[in-house]
């Protein structure tokens, strides 16, 4: 419990140290606090983006180091926090409260189940990181840039979400990393109701403040310390940057531009899929100053070309390092030869694509493997009817539905996973809400209608993360309780001893991971190369096929965990029943070396016996 | 007439997502507690 209530404190810290470093760099931009709606969360937004390039710079120049951290982030409190503190001080908490007296029932009832919510996850985040995604991934690699002080540590260099997760880790712990992604989830929030408010009367706002907290995908993906988090702030921060450009007074609109680069810049660089939104972002910013200030064509091309400097400087240098170094995709550590997912032809068909918003959100058998892995029923049910029945679509609204559309169809191409969508969870959530709201017009049926919809999903989403804690995570709750949370995370990682056993065999290996798409224990790092993508569709060709491609990978092992095969088949439906014979097959002509039972399922490993190597060898001898 | 056929279409689709998705959520609860 102290441990938590310590992590709790270095969290704060952490966001009251960005949010006045973010302070000053608005102040600095000659942006002040009068003129910027959510400020305080463009003061985060800003200062993690600082924070996470100061740690770039810092991890090029080998000085990742504890010490230092802490120092820095207590020089950042002495000379940021107290400016930032008073700021907000002055602010009458009287008004705020007179402000939620003024509120209907039904909206008091909506903020209460967001306060529920934001509860649920602040308890999924207390508890010690359980999944191999975030063992292996999300923080194994901030553990090996640490581990050797330098980015050295690991192929690919950081993106903006793990810089910030090298720089948590640094001065505290996981948790205190995990703490730091909910701020920026409420921050994102925040600023979905003030570009809702921006646009529409305040119910559209409250509602759509609801409706974007109270999405079951977020209570994992905050748990994951999701770079996606990052992105869900950065999204709706530049949507509103825009507007507030394009309302801006002349003097100040450089400023402006400059902080829509900079927010494009950040949401670039924290997952190769943000580049989308630079590409998106572009026309807008032309639109703006071709038709909002119609300026000359000189003055166009000299913004954009401010414009394009800012975004691939700040962006590119990540993007420059991750072609060469040949981790754009996020495979990390798989040979080109087997990027691509066996199951991605089957998927990219053009019906899946139309069935694509219904298949998120009914995601029992195609894409979530999780219970919080869809975004509620409410964007389903209600945006098609703001497009068909509800119509005019306000522009505001039809821009974000368009960004919304773009960004999904580069979701549906590149990745299977849901997650990937919850940075325009904010844009959706207010269309959402905008749609609720106009049901008022078809008269009080549906008004009624569509109040009591929205209240059921709602308290199902509120149950969903209920559940997600009361039921999953009530035995890693008692440990944390008790303070045995390095004793749960030992218990968690019991794939952990598999790699032990071959570690203690054998020191050299390459491992294939059959299931997985991930890493299960950051130690397996040390002793073997790991191939923790799946083979292409290609390798499973034929039986011959496969053979040649595990000879061309060297592979020494495989790697089974039932777990995650399970986890593969229930999110992969349309997998080639081909592939899963010709798997069977294969192992069936390998030998067992270890078997140990595990919570999920049996681990096993087995030795990759290339028949016609041993034939070869034979026929010499 | 015409707003009713409106209000008519709007909960029909309502009605039909809320169905699918609570079907989901009945299955996906009923098997995480291991019915």
């Amino acid at each position: 419990m102290t441990q938590a209530l310590l992590d709790l404190a270095v969290a704060a810290a952490l966001v009251l140290a960005a949010a006045g470093l973010g302070r000053m760099l608005l102040k600095a931009m000659g942006l002040h606090d009068a003129s910027v709606p959510a400020a305080p969360a463009f003061s985060l937004a800003l200062g993690l983006m600082a924070a996470a390039f100061a740690t770039l710079a810092l991890g090029a120049a080998g000085l990742l180091y504890a010490p230092l951290f802490q120092a820095l982030l207590i020089a950042c409190l002495v000379l940021a926090g107290p400016g930032f503190l008073r700021e907000y001080a002055r602010l009458s908490p009287w008004a705020a409260v007179r402000r939620l007296l003024e509120i209907t029932l039904l909206e008091k009832v909506l903020l209460v189940l967001t306060a529920a919510q934001t509860l649920a996850m602040l308890l999924v985040i207390l508890i010690p990181p359980p999944g191999s995604n975030m063992l292996a991934w999300r923080l194994a690699v901030p553990r090996m840039h640490i581990a050797g002080h330098t980015l050295a540590g690991h192929r690919a260099w950081p993106l903006l979400g793990e810089s910030l997760a090298i720089a948590a880790l640094l001065v505290k712990s996981e948790v205190a990393a995990q703490l730091l992604s909910l701020a920026v989830i409420c921050a994102a929030a925040a600023v979905t109701y003030t570009l809702a408010r921006r646009f529409f009367i305040r119910r559209v706002a409250i509602v759509a403040l609801a409706i974007f907290m109270l999405t079951p995908q977020l209570v994992s993906s905050v748990g994951f310390f999701a770079p996606e988090c990052m992105m869900a702030l950065l999204v709706p921060l530049t949507f509103l940057a825009l507007a507030c450009w394009l309302r801006c007074k002349p003097q100040h609109r450089l400023r402006w531009l400059i902080l829509v680069s900079l927010l494009t810049a950040g949401v670039a660089a924290t997952k190769p899929v943000g580049a989308v939104h630079a590409a998106l972002v572009l026309p807008a910013v032309l639109w703006i100053l071709v038709l909002g200030f119609r300026e000359r064509p000189t003055a166009i091309a000299r913004r954009l070309t401010a414009f394009a400097a800012v975004v691939s400087v700040l962006a590119g240098l990540w993007y420059v390092q991750m072609f060469s170094a040949g981790t754009v995709s996020g495979d990390h550590d798989a040979p080109a030869a087997v990027r691509r997912d066996a199951s991605t032809r089957s998927r990219l068909c053009p019906s899946a694509l139309v069935t694509y918003p219904w298949d998120v959100t009914m995601n029992g058998r195609k894409l979530g493997m999780l219970i919080t892995d869809n975004p509620g029923p409410l964007p389903l049910a209600f945006i098609p009817l703001l497009l068909v029945v509800l119509r005019p679509v306000p522009r505001a609204a039809s821009l974000m539905l368009l960004y919304t559309a773009v960004f999904a169809v580069v979701v549906f191409v590149t990745s299977a996973t849901t997650r990937h969508l919850v940075p325009v969870f904010g844009l959706t959530s207010i269309a959402t809400a905008l749609a609720i709201v106009r049901m008022q017009k078809l008269g009080r049926m549906a008004a009624t209608a569509a109040a009591s919809a929205l209240l059921v999903a709602c308290v199902l989403q509120v149950g969903i993360s209920a559940k997600a804690v009361a039921g999953d995570e009530t035995e890693r709750l008692k440990m944390v309780a008790g303070g045995n949370a390095e004793a749960h995370l030992q218990a968690q990682a019991s794939v952990c001893d598999a790699f032990e056993f071959l570690n203690a065999g054998r020191p050299q290996g390459r491992v294939l991971l059959l299931y997985g798409s991930s890493l299960p224990c950051p130690r397996a790092v040390a002793g073997f190369a790991v191939i923790d993508a799946p083979l292409s569709a290609d390798a499973y060709r034929s039986e011959d096929r496969l053979v040649s491609v595990l000879r061309s990978l060297n592979v020494d092992y495989i790697y089974v965990d039932e777990h995650a095969q399970a986890l593969a088949q229930a999110g992969q439906a349309r997998l080639d029943p081909r592939v899963a014979e010709l798997q069977e097959w294969l192992l069936s002509c390998c030998r067992l070396v270890y078997r140990k039972e595990a919570p999920g399922g049996q681990i096993r490993i087995y030795r990759f016996i290339d028949r016609s190597r041993e034939r070869t060898e034979n026929e010499r001898l | 007439m015409k707003k009713t056929w409106k209000t008519v279409v709007s909960l029909c689709w309502v009605a039909t997502v809320y169905a699918f998705f609570l079907r989901q959520y009945a299955e996906k609860v009923l098997s995480a507690f291991g019915m």
